[in-house]
């Protein structure tokens, strides 16, 4: 199987992700084909045996859309667990400005090279992938269009050349004169050194509160959330303190025991004396007596030191000083 | 101008709504004999609504008592009918103003109430002064706002001070920090300091002390302020007068 590797835990097994990938639907028609292969489109879908389900999108962004619109939140979690392989493949979707996504339950997401994902074709050429290694690492050092290409050729050569047609190659064109294709393959190569996340529905990580389904909201706050924490789902305690009798948290350190906010706010944010401010109050001492309830700590993670400045400003002035030791706020430049 | 803050520390047995309520409406009367600007316009803040207060009161009772709730808070007992009668306890946290647009220099008034003990719940009261109302910067009128409002919530101790002043000078282990003017419930700081220390103790008819680092108006960047008013607080944290009373 090439292109498709295991880099991620399977939500259904529980297993590394080992993607079965069973037929590409709504490839292009007709008499065109590549070495002997129907080319796909934009359109085209994979299913997996495991239930996923493979997707094609022109950029990083697409993708995290469409994960989170779905609330696959696995296939969200595991997208940052992405493997060496991977790594090389990005740098190629990098080039060709695409970037395949599966989706589903049970689905292991990971974005990876090209519009591929071609069902079989055992390459063992070792010694090949690692010169791809290379070519990827120049491209990366040096993301011009010469370099991106002898990745995409190597890709190209790497997957039998079934797939890579004349109208990819002047998209990748495109992509890479406008900058696009670099910028993905600097978002795809954030993603690779992220550090392995867990997070499945039902786990508790040692803490007082399980895994579970996070609620179906959108927008800015929900992407930041998802892109901190790298999964839909949420952390969620039981407490005196809310009518529902618990309280979902953007995430949990298993480490420091904390339970993670995350806000999206920056300098001067909530402004002074606004129904925002005031419902951060709300939020600050709630979620303090909830980490009090608990002996642990409300973590709030912000993305700049102003954003600091302003929160503990506004815990200083608001909360209760008795709540003080169970709440704070960091900064997260990851 | 910094924006002056007061704030008032009380304990309470838990507090239902229809008595926070009418404690409540009862305070903002009280504050408008003082200084009639408290009367201007006032609007009650809480959660995404805002909606102004008839200047009779008439319906502020049904006001107040929506304002109290928020959607995801626990509550006991709780009423949904909302006619004002309601025996119900949990937080409430409702916050007052005359701000019709958030660039109006007036001021605003927060509620923030605990009800988490059977028994002794630690709550505060705050009121953030306007900036460029000369009225409200004198040193005169705000001991009197600070022991009228210190005496109607029966605090342990109340203060007023600006931001930045209380963040130099806040305390390790305390749960009150000093400020510019200083309200304690009793005469036991009488023993601990002298008039050498601070710029004017005052003791009123019923028995509390009102203590101000400085008659003059507070400057946050005034080293002498700043280093007076830490001075007074470590003379006077080891005897727990920045503490709640034990029971």
């Amino acid at each position: 199987m090439l292109n498709i590797q295991p880099f991620g835990v399977c939500s259904v097994d529980g297993y590394p992700c080992m993607p079965i990938p069973v037929q590409w639907l709504d490839v292009l028609d007709g008499g065109l084909k590549v070495s002997g292969f129907k080319p796909l489109l934009d359109c085209s879908k994979c299913q997996c045996a495991k239930s996923g389900k493979m997707e094609i999108h022109m950029t990083k962004a697409d993708a995290d859309n469409h994960l989170m619109a779905k609330g696959i939140q696995e296939g969200a979690s595991l997208a940052k667990e992405v493997s060496m392989w991977a790594f090389v493949g990005a740098i190629a979707l990098g080039t060709a400005g695409i970037i395949c996504a599966c989706t589903g339950v049970g689905a292991v997401a990971t974005p990876f090279l090209f519009a591929a994902a071609v069902e079989c074709m055992e390459v063992a050429a070792v010694s090949f992938e690692l010169a791809i290694a290379a070519d990827a690492a120049a491209f990366v050092v040096e993301p011009n269009k010469e370099n991106g290409w002898v990745v995409v050729a190597d890709a190209g050569i790497l997957i039998g050349g079934k797939i890579i047609g004349k109208g990819l190659g002047i998209l990748a064109e495109d992509l890479l004169a406008t900058g696009i294709g670099r910028k993905i393959a600097i978002a795809v190569e954030d993603a690779v050194i992220a550090k392995p996340r867990f997070k499945i529905e039902g786990q508790r990580e040692g803490g007082p509160g399980k895994w579970t389904k996070g609620y179906n909201r959108r927008g800015k706050g929900m992407k930041y959330q998802f892109d901190k924490s790298g999964t839909k789902s949420e952390y969620r305690v039981g407490t005196i303190h809310m009518k529902s009798g618990k309280k979902n948290f953007d995430d949990y350190d298993p480490n420091t025991k904390e339970f993670i906010d995350y806000k999206d706010w920056n300098n001067g944010y909530p402004p002074k004396n606004t129904r925002m401010e005031e419902s951060a109050f709300r939020d600050a001492t709630k979620q303090a007596k909830i980490a009090k309830e608990h002996n642990t700590v409300t973590r709030w993670e912000v993305s700049n030191e102003a954003g600091k400045a302003r929160l503990e400003e506004l815990i200083f002035d608001g909360v209760d000083k008795e709540l003080w030791p169970y709440i704070k706020v960091v900064v997260n430049l990851k | 101008m910094k924006e002056l803050k007061i704030r008032a520390h009380f304990k309470h047995d838990p507090l239902t709504v229809k008595v926070f309520t009418e404690k409540a409406e009862a305070y903002l009367k009280l504050l408008q004999r003082i200084q009639p600007k408290f009367a201007d316009f006032l609007i009650l803040q809480t959660g995404l609504e805002k909606t102004p207060i008839k200047a009779d009161y008439s319906n502020f009772k049904e006001l107040f008592y929506k304002g109290c709730f928020d959607k995801d808070w626990a509550y006991t007992n709780l009423d949904k009918h909302g006619n004002g009668t309601d025996e119900s306890t949990g937080d409430f946290m409702v916050w007052i103003s005359n701000r019709k647009r958030q660039t109006d220099d007036q001021f605003l008034i927060k509620f923030s109430i605990n009800n988490d003990d059977l028994k002794n719940n630690h709550s505060t009261v705050q009121i953030d002064l306007p900036v460029n109302e000369d009225v409200f910067f004198d040193w005169k009128f705000c001991s009197e706002l600070l022991k009228v409002t210190a005496a109607f919530w029966n605090a342990e101790f109340a203060s007023i001070y600006t931001l930045d002043f209380a963040r130099k000078v806040v305390g390790k282990n305390t749960s009150f920090d000093i400020g510019w003017i200083n309200y304690f419930p009793n005469q036991d700081i009488l023993g601990l300091i002298t008039i050498k220390d601070v710029d004017s103790i005052v003791q009123t008819n019923l028995g509390q002390c009102i203590v101000t680092i400085t008659e003059s108006m507070p400057d946050d960047n005034n080293p002498e302020y700043v280093d007076k008013a830490i001075k007074f607080r470590d003379k006077i944290t080891p005897h727990g007068l920045l503490n709640w009373k034990q029971e």
